[in-house]
């Protein structure tokens, strides 16, 4: 019954579909949220919606993932490696851009007790 | 739930805007996935896997993330080090006493986090240890592992309020595990065989492929890499933890969303 998501063009289309769903889901709280850790968390959402659209679209039916085990011989009908550990270094740099926000985000709540971005008015002209 | 209606719970224009630039991209996206879909002939992933046997690793990711691409890796744990050397200058400067609210004191840990974790603790250790010796045969490396071992030690440090992590030892531990990195990519720029950043010097026959001794200095840059991966998120989450006595609670539990 579900023979057509073997099909790449079908798979590949849902998990763009998924991906971008996830980021506009992202984008809309990056928008319309004004807690700054809820934005950060956003900009976390719109990040794993990359990341997943990356590993689903290096992978086409029928292939395994890039690793000898399992009675597998040779290096043949593997998914793409590169897509993968470029997803690896994005997690990294993800994990460290958001402590640094966060950190960030808690040091401006500690020295103004204000969380919402739009009463950030230090820097404003009166 | 609260009592406020949907209507004014959703900001209508931003959802719409939102709705807009996400109709607009899958139009486009549409147009464009139809081609190089079927169309890939070759790609760097094929050509990297048809000679991956030269590494002598039984993941494919695995060299690519230290060998092909151990540069990047080496830029990466940079750029961690100087998140996390950030978010150190952030709690651990002296401007605690212009905070304008007094301190709440930290509650103690509950019963069950303390028995959780004295049961917990040895287990995470062992399974980061083995997830990142275990880099080049299975799913995992020194970054998952390296994260494993540094939850590790944030539970301890939650259910421990006396447990401090000493920051002489963590810097100590980076920074050796950093300079060994760069050692032996230089290492292997520097004898004749390799002749490249981060060359195989050490022997690494195929045959050997898929035991825990083989694929030469692959194993030993991984283990490298999760040390010092695991040294700094746990110095991230000792920096952050070590101040909860001062951070106030309206950062987690005000709602100022509208």
């Amino acid at each position: 019954m579900l023979a057509f998501l073997d099909d790449p063009k079908v798979l590949h289309g849902i998990y763009a579909l998924g991906a971008l769903t996830l980021f506009f889901i992202g984008l809309y709280g990056l928008l319309a949220k004004r807690h700054l850790l809820k934005m950060l968390i956003s900009i976390a959402v719109m990040e794993l919606s990359v990341y997943l659209l990356f590993i689903g679209l290096a992978t086409s039916p029928g292939e395994t993932a890039p690793i000898l085990s399992d009675g597998l011989t040779a290096f043949t009908d593997m998914a793409d490696p590169v897509p993968q550990a470029l997803t690896l270094t994005a997690i990294v740099i993800g994990l460290a851009v958001l402590g640094l926000g966060v950190s960030l985000a808690i040091q401006y709540h500690r020295l103004t007790g204000k969380v919402d971005v739009a009463s950030m008015t230090e820097l404003k002209e009166l | 739930m609260t009592a406020v209606p949907l209507r004014k719970r959703v900001r209508v224009k931003t959802l719409l805007l939102v709705l807009l630039c996400g109709w607009l991209f899958a139009a486009h996206l549409g147009v464009l996935l139809q081609y190089g879909l079927d169309g890939q002939s070759a790609s760097v992933g094929d050509a990297l896997l048809a000679r991956n046997a030269e590494t002598a690793s039984a993941n494919a990711v695995t060299s690519v993330v230290v060998s092909y691409r151990g540069f990047d890796t080496l830029g990466e744990v940079t750029v961690l080090f100087l998140a996390a050397t950030g978010i150190g200058l952030f709690f651990g400067g002296h401007g605690r006493a212009e905070s304008h609210r007094p301190e709440p004191p930290m509650s103690p840990p509950n019963e069950m986090m303390v028995t959780g974790v004295r049961l917990l603790f040895p287990v995470l250790i062992l399974l980061g240890v083995y997830v990142v010796l275990h880099g080049h045969l299975s799913p995992g490396g020194g970054f998952q592992g390296g994260v494993i071992i540094a939850t590790a030690f944030f539970l301890r440090m939650l259910a421990d309020p006396a447990f401090r992590l000493r920051h002489a030892r963590i810097g100590l531990l980076e920074s050796l595990s950093g300079s060994g990195f760069v050692l032996m990519g230089l290492l292997g720029l520097s004898l004749a065989g390799t002749a490249t950043f981060l060359g195989n010097f050490l022997p690494h026959p195929v045959t050997e492929m898929g035991r825990l001794l083989s694929a030469g200095v692959i194993p030993i840059i991984y283990a490298l890499v999760g040390v010092k991966v695991g040294a700094e998120v746990a110095a991230i989450f000792g920096d952050m933890l070590e101040r909860r006595g001062q951070q106030s609670p309206g950062l987690l539990g005000d709602e100022s969303d509208t």
